[in-house]
């Protein structure tokens, strides 16, 4: 016998069917394992991420530098605290958002920040690792859901992206808590719909599980215990009726107006809707945000469709009961330059990369809203005080969402892996 | 939960270590206990920090002891160090305690005899190569003894079909078509195995599968996304492999290359180690190389000196240092080329070859580092000329053991869906291999057949591990069984051996993506890329290493491959089975023989007989067959 504790997934699958363990009947044994929240009783919370890949000028949005804030600023609901005026309506919800105007994340490359922002790690070639939603998957994540645990949205392109977006993987989590990719929310899953008709797919089906179930009793095997699991998931989405959740014609369309008419609206819509039928993880990636021309007309382009569907989620959400329980958090993968002097072509203001001093905010799942953590200088070039790293900030949403960001998982090989670093510590002063 | 169960496992299992610790001890220190004290002690007691002056990476270093004197008392859990703290959790002083398990271990270990390894095998050079049947034969030997020492039994040999189609798989990537496998099928030749597996590696399918997956995993090492003129360095590759050029002079290429990309396609594998940008970066292309040419994960000591192996900050940068010249011009696409920057005027003789360890995260950040082979000397070059030729001629020596087991063990997990050493960039004392004897007897066979690929690939095909069914015997489906190669493992088919495969058992020939009606084509702009780079860009994570044994297919791909149109009609392959076969079974043996290389057995036939006699139309219930088929794990698996 090898070390016992390198017993991994595949071990314990071929355990099983050599009857060492009780293998389950409904022959769902290996994705339950890679489940730890069974006998939960409250409702998990849930996370919406909103990620604004290209990196998002935090002077045009929600941290207004100074001195040049007496021409482009509006007051908040909170006293002393200013956006950009883009954003009227999100400054009259200041009182349930927390902003962190301390990010200091140190990396400037689209790719490995876009990945430590999701990772917490900057890539290395060695070892893979998941994304917090695919951590969110496992441990907020109901196994037997007909939904996905993860689904990511593409919530439309404006502007230059950089690059394709980040694709989360779950590496040593297991394929189970894959994210599931909607690449226009008006169209939902794609291939959800049988190519024939009913009756004949369901007696194919059928056959098809018999077959498998007869090959994996002679030839055990990880791959092909996760193939089956896959087929009958797929399947069972197929014939959902949670699938509606992905049908936004349901909506009223007083409800559909106010998140507005444009494919991030409809994707934070449908991030709603999959919140309510219990899906604990969405993230919705606006893409274009590299504004090395200038920030200044494209976030006032963008801001038209975000500000009001940001702000009719969170008074959607209120609405339903589904605020304190569902995190809504709003990143980047960094801000931008601060100033003129900065050299090359990112001659105005907001064309640059910029990871020194930026912003995020968090809304809902229990965040204390009204507040401002952290301070930048005059400039707006140097965090003066509070600076959040991405291990903190990654700490911050797993605090909230009640998400043990230490606990250890094996890889396949048998090495023990958490999600985030020790040093990690949660941003205390945003509950 | 993982864990939970393991434990759970553990009351079971835990009779199993109580027995056996005893004066005949079977644990070792590389094989069973430093990975526990890797996952737990090395952070202090490492190669980093060696607190109390404790060094608990090595057997020798541990009997020696810290400053308290030795951790362990070979028989006398009870006296050694090492046992007390971790016994009462004084240490680590983490909250990453030991587990109960892994005590019981340490404890069983340390009565055993506290055992080191075996000493290695002696290496001889000199010899000619074996005949691949005696090579085949020694693979036999090793892993039979293996295996009996465990008391698990092999699995019988696998049926002709089952042969067909994982040779055809393993070696060109491809199935068989129909017609192939009938012709096997049908035939009494006794030697027919053996011509296969010879005809196969003659044919140019061969070296474009294995020009493929190598690429495929330079692409997957590199840090940016882009593909560098990759079919023709491919097509480069596919020649090196299909002419049978050794596999040293293919990687010396690769490494000394200097020119133009434009009539050297080699010279993409530089851009492969490049940036984001595609600026060639030294430290990037020294992590690559320990992790795939050398199998060690040296990439550690960019920063500071490896926390569980011997490699020191200097091992890394001192092979970075050959690469301080090199550079990668990237724009306009016309200048792509790999050159050096060589002083104008001879250098003074007894220059030396160094690189200035860069700021940024790496420690004693300015420090000049001279060239220097890894666990070997520090060359006299000419600072004149490529440092690159030199390193390539160290890499791929005779006498290089890292290269040769690297490539060895590489080259048996893409047969065996594991190599001796997993991870394959793993290798070092911490890491034993299952089988050493064996690797180092196939990489003295690789090393004197001068790095024939052709000739191991034959060797592996012909032994009877490879040849047996994967199909379970009582006895063999225990985990332990596994990494003693008791049966085959099944694989996951790449992405690109699924659209190949999947071409081939519809017999068309390619699968067109789905069109949107809403978009219109654009004649003028860019071409879209083929069907079959499409589909492989869907299947495929980036980011992620393909493994033999991880299906990384989700919801997203099966939904693909059950509902999308291509894959409901049948293909050409039930019209042609429908017109040449005379009854209802020998419809759906001819299905099972195009898609799944053989024919159905007596059960499945009358299954899949009796689903086809409850559907409205033949057409469609065949149709229906071949989709179950396709999304069955018999087809995305090779077995």
């Amino acid at each position: 016998m090898r070390n016992l504790e390198k017993l991994n997934r595949r071990d314990l699958v071929k355990l099983s069917a050599a009857g060492v363990m009780a293998a389950s009947s409904s022959g769902w044994l290996l994705p339950r394992l890679a489940y730890s929240n069974e006998g939960r009783t409250e409702r998990p919370k849930a996370c919406i991420m909103l990620h604004m890949q290209g990196g998002m000028s935090q002077h045009h949005t929600f941290t207004v530098p100074e001195y040049r804030a007496q021409n482009d600023q509006i007051q908040t609901a909170v006293a002393g605290v200013q956006f950009c005026e883009y954003f009227p309506q999100l400054a009259a919800r200041m009182g349930d958002i927390c902003l962190i105007r301390g990010m200091s994340t140190g990396n400037t490359v689209h790719e490995r920040a876009r990945a430590m922002m999701h990772t917490g790690y900057n890539p290395n070639g060695t070892v893979v690792y998941p994304s917090v939603g695919n951590i969110a998957s496992c441990e907020l994540g109901v196994a037997d859901a007909e939904l996905p645990n993860f689904v990511s949205i593409q919530g439309g392109s404006d502007g230059d992206g950089a690059g394709a977006p980040h694709r989360s993987v779950p590496a040593y989590l297991g394929p189970r808590h894959a994210t599931v990719p909607i690449n226009d929310p008006a169209r939902g899953l794609e291939n959800l719909r049988s190519a024939i008709a009913q009756r004949p797919f369901d007696d194919g089906a059928r056959l098809l599980d018999e077959f498998e179930t007869e090959l994996q009793s002679t030839r055990p095997s990880i791959a092909g215990a996760t193939h089956q699991a896959n087929l009958r998931r797929a399947v069972q989405l197929m014939r959902s009726d949670k699938m509606r959740a992905f049908e936004l014609e349901r909506e009223p369309a007083t409800i559909r107006n106010a998140y507005g008419n444009s494919q991030f609206g409809r994707s934070l819509l449908l991030a709603r809707r999959l919140v309510e039928a219990g899906v604990p993880f969405i993230e919705v990636t606006l893409a274009g945000w590299d504004d090395h021309g200038g920030a200044l007309r494209s976030v006032g382009r963008r801001a038209a469709y975000m500000d009001p569907a940001i702000a009719s989620l969170i008074d959607d959400l209120k609405q339903r009961g589904l605020f304190d329980n569902t995190l809504i958090v709003l990143m980047s993968e960094f801000g931008r330059t601060p100033h003129l002097a900065d050299s090359g072509y990112n001659q105005t203001l907001g064309a640059g990369h910029y990871a020194n001093a930026w912003t995020t905010f968090l809304a809902g799942g229990g965040v204390r809203g009204g507040r401002v953590i952290g301070r930048v200088d005059a400039r707006g070039g140097a965090v003066t005080d509070r600076p959040v790293n991405v291990q903190d900030f990654l700490a911050t949403m797993c605090h909230a969402l009640r998400i043990d960001y230490r606990k250890e998982y094996m890889t396949r090989e048998g090495r023990p892996m958490t999600f985030l670093t020790p040093s990690a510590r949660p941003v205390q002063e945003a509950f | 939960m993982i864990r939970r169960y393991a434990i759970a496992m553990l009351v079971v299992l835990s009779a199993t270590v109580t027995a056996s610790a005893g004066a005949d001890s079977w644990l070792s220190f590389e094989a069973e206990i430093l990975p526990i004290l890797n996952a737990h002690c090395l952070q202090c007691h490492g190669g980093v920090h060696q607190k109390n002056e404790l060094d608990l990476r090595t057997h020798a270093a541990l009997l020696i002891g810290g400053k308290s004197g030795t951790a362990v008392v070979p028989g006398k859990p009870d006296e050694s160090l090492l046992w007390k703290k971790i016994a009462r959790d004084e240490m680590p002083k983490t909250d990453n305690k030991v587990s109960e398990a892994n005590k019981k271990l340490i404890r069983a270990w340390i009565e055993g005899g506290a055992k080191g390894k075996s000493k290695a095998r002696e290496i001889n050079l000199a010899r000619p190569a074996m005949k691949p049947t005696d090579v085949a034969k020694l693979i036999d030997r090793e892993i039979d003894a293996r295996l009996s020492r465990a008391k698990i039994p092999a699995s019988p040999r696998s049926t002709d079909a089952e042969f067909l189609r994982r040779v055809y798989l393993d070696i060109t990537g491809k199935l068989p078509e129909a017609e192939v496998t009938k012709a096997f099928l049908g035939s009494a030749d006794a030697e027919q195995r053996a011509r296969l597996i010879d005809k196969l590696l003659a044919s140019e399918e061969y070296g474009r599968h294995f020009a493929e997956r190598w690429v495929n995993l330079f692409r997957q090492m590199s840090v940016n996304e882009s593909e560098w003129d990759r079919d023709r360095f491919q097509g480069w590759m596919a020649e090196q492999f299909s002419s049978g050029k050794g596999w040293d002079a293919t990687v010396r290429e690769m490494y000394a290359v200097s020119g133009f990309l434009a009539d050297k396609p080699q010279t993409a594998f530089y851009y492969y180690n490049a940036d984001m940008q595609g600026k060639f970066e030294p430290k990037i292309m020294v992590g690559n190389l320990s992790q795939v040419f050398l199998g060690v994960q040296l990439q550690c000591a960019e920063c500071h000196h490896h926390p569980f192996s011997n490699y020191k900050q200097n091992d890394f940068w001192g092979l970075a240092a050959f690469f301080s010249g090199t550079s990668t011009p990237n724009n306009p696409p016309n200048t792509r080329a790999v050159r050096d920057n060589l002083p104008k005027q001879a250098p003074k003789a007894g220059t030396q070859v160094a690189i200035t360890i860069p700021k940024g995260e790496a420690r004693n950040a300015g420090t000049r580092v001279r060239a220097k082979f890894l666990g070997g000397e520090e060359p006299n070059l000419d600072a004149g000329a490529s440092f690159r030729p030199p390193l390539a001629a160290w890499l791929t020596a005779k006498d290089n053991r890292l290269f040769a087991r690297a490539s060895v063990n590489r080259l048996w997990a893409q047969f065996f869906a594991r190599g001796f050493v997993n991870p394959l960039n793993d290798f070092g004392d911490h890491n034993a291999p299952s089988h050493p004897d064996l690797l180092d007897a196939l990489a003295e066979e690789f090393v004197v057949s001068r790095f024939d690929h052709k000739h191991l690939i034959r060797s592996i095909c012909l032994s009877d591990a490879y040849q047996r069914t994967s199909h379970i015997v009582k006895g063999n489906e225990k985990a332990e069984a596994e990494p003693l190669f008791a049966r085959m493992a099944s694989k996951v088919l790449t992405p690109e051996e699924l659209y190949d495969a999947l071409c081939v058992a519809l017999e068309v020939p390619e699968i067109a993506p789905p069109v949107n009606p809403k978009k219109k084509p654009n004649l003028k702009g860019p071409q879209p890329p083929s069907p079959r780079s499409q589909f492989v860009k869907f299947f495929r994570n980036p980011g992620e290493v393909d493994e033999p044994t991880e299906l990384k297919l989700g919801v997203p791909h099966v939904l693909k491959l059950m509902n999308e149109a291509n894959f409901n009609t049948g293909g050409k392959v039930v019209e042609r089975v429908m017109a040449s076969a005379k009854t209802l079974e020998e419809t759906i043996d001819g299905l099972f023989i195009a898609v799944l290389a053989r024919p159905a057995t007596p059960a499945e036939r009358e299954r899949f007989a009796a689903f086809v006699a409850r559907q409205a139309s033949p057409r469609e219930a065949y149709d229906r067959v071949v989709w179950v088929l396709i999304n069955s794990t018999g087809f995305v698996l090779n077995h």
